[in-house]
């Protein structure tokens, strides 16, 4: 595909999402998707304010507990935190540097292979309420169009998690997020209980949930609840679907 | 302020009668900030109740005023699909939390859930404040697992994530460690026979 047909691919997914559905953890995991793909990172991911001094990732392009390590990481310590404390990009910074500020973080990002580290804020309304970190396994400068682009990504993923206009203060907001990191964890929950239930991978279980949730037109969340209830049987979740 | 459990169905804890008045009401009247913030699972903050709550919530608004309540925010205690309760947090003047008081009460509802949990039956002697039990945002490892145990053990979300919490403690092993088990199927939880748990490696 030429890169342009990519991008518009990618924006009609992620526009797609937001218009026809109100999923939260769907809009997320989509938009690192197409941040690793539109911005060639080897990983992506979306933190959020936590209420707990720190971030906590709702959202990362992979499901690798190694993958996923590098931006839990960066709850308390990084080029995240330090980019949703400032409301400002973080841009190139390599794992060199990173290691000389954090240490065990640049360890991490080092072992696993990053070779460059961005950060773009999460804003909504004059607040920053999370970061889009992107990692790189090579030298990956941020010119002026890929920070665009990742800026309207991460903006993009703004508007997925806070629809609501009434939404317009950080306190409110605030409490919004505390319930879409509960979604996410929901989401876990369930992706358990269905790789179990039905002898699958845990991605497997996911898209299982996904799929479902779409067809049945309902967040992941609210088909995730059904899932964990004793008899989450009877939602005709299963790995065959009629139509 | 104060704290109720839907496992045992009634009031834990309340700081003053208003506050028992409170969750009386919502109890009564099936309707209110707790009862949207179990529905929901998200905080429900209502910073003046003289105003379009009125509409939202008929019965128990007007209720709430007489008793001399202005604002209610009310924090779910929950863990995704375990819910244990809500904290309800009160005022008599109006107004909205700030950022401050918002992380403030965030932290009263962890160190809630975190007693909530602890009260449910299982939890050993001492394993509430166990090294291997701490990290009380959980590992994505340690939600997945818990799903997996509660098909496996055939027991409510709520009891799965017990069980794992028993088995770290009596192994004195992180928590996440004993999850990762879990996942690559070396370690499996058996449905409980007669009061006795029987695990298999």
């Amino acid at each position: 595909m030429e890169p342009d047909q990519h991008l518009l691919s990618a924006l009609l997914q992620l526009t797609d999402t937001l218009v026809t559905r109100v999923d939260i953890i769907d809009v997320l995991n989509t938009v690192t998707a197409a941040s690793t793909s539109l911005l060639n990172a080897a990983a992506a991911g979306v933190l959020l304010e936590d209420q707990r001094g720190g971030l906590q990732p709702i959202a990362t392009s992979s499901d690798r507990a190694e993958i996923r390590e590098l931006f839990e990481l960066q709850s308390h310590q990084g080029p995240s935190l330090d980019c949703y404390r400032s409301g400002a990009p973080v841009r190139n910074l390599s794992t060199d540097h990173a290691t000389h500020r954090w240490p065990d973080l640049g360890s991490a990002f080092r072992t696993a292979g990053v070779c460059t580290i961005h950060a773009l804020p999460l804003q909504v309304r004059g607040h920053t309420i999370g970061a889009v970190s992107l990692l790189h396994a090579d030298p990956h400068p941020l010119d002026a169009h890929d920070t665009a682009l990742a800026q309207a990504l991460a903006d993009l993923a703004t508007i997925g998690l806070i629809q609501d206009p009434a939404l317009s203060d950080a306190t409110t907001i605030g409490a919004h997020l505390q319930g879409a990191l509960n979604s996410r964890i929901l989401i876990e929950q369930a992706k358990g209980a269905l790789s179990e239930r039905h002898a699958i991978t845990i991605e497997a279980a996911y898209q299982l949930l996904r799929q479902h949730a779409r067809r049945a037109g309902q967040p992941m969340a609210t088909l995730a609840a059904a899932v964990l209830q004793q008899s989450g049987t009877a939602t005709g979740i299963t790995p065959h679907p009629q139509s | 302020m104060s704290l109720i459990s839907g496992g045992i169905r009634g009031l834990i804890a309340a700081t003053d009668g208003v506050a028992a008045t409170v969750e009386a009401l919502q109890f009564s009247t099936g309707e209110g900030p707790c009862v949207d913030a179990s529905r929901w699972r998200r905080p429900v903050l209502q910073p003046d109740l003289d105003t379009s709550s009125v509409a939202r919530w008929p019965g128990f608004a007007a209720g709430a005023v007489n008793a001399g309540v202005r604002t209610v925010f009310a924090f779910p205690l929950h863990i995704g699909g375990i819910h244990l309760g809500v904290l309800d947090l009160h005022r008599n003047t109006a107004g909205s939390l700030t950022a401050t008081e918002l992380a403030e009460a965030v932290a009263c509802a962890d160190a809630a859930t975190a007693l909530l949990l602890h009260l449910q039956r299982r939890t050993p002697e001492g394993a509430a404040l166990h090294p291997a039990l701490a990290d009380r945002l959980g590992r994505i490892e340690v939600h997945q697992a818990t799903g997996m145990v509660m098909v496996q053990a055939r027991v409510s979300l709520a009891d799965a994530m017990l069980l794992l919490r028993a088995r770290a403690f009596a192994d004195d092993r992180p928590i996440k460690d004993l999850a990762r088990d879990v996942l690559i199927r070396t370690v499996r939880f058996s449905p409980l026979r007669a009061g006795h748990d029987t695990t298999t490696d």
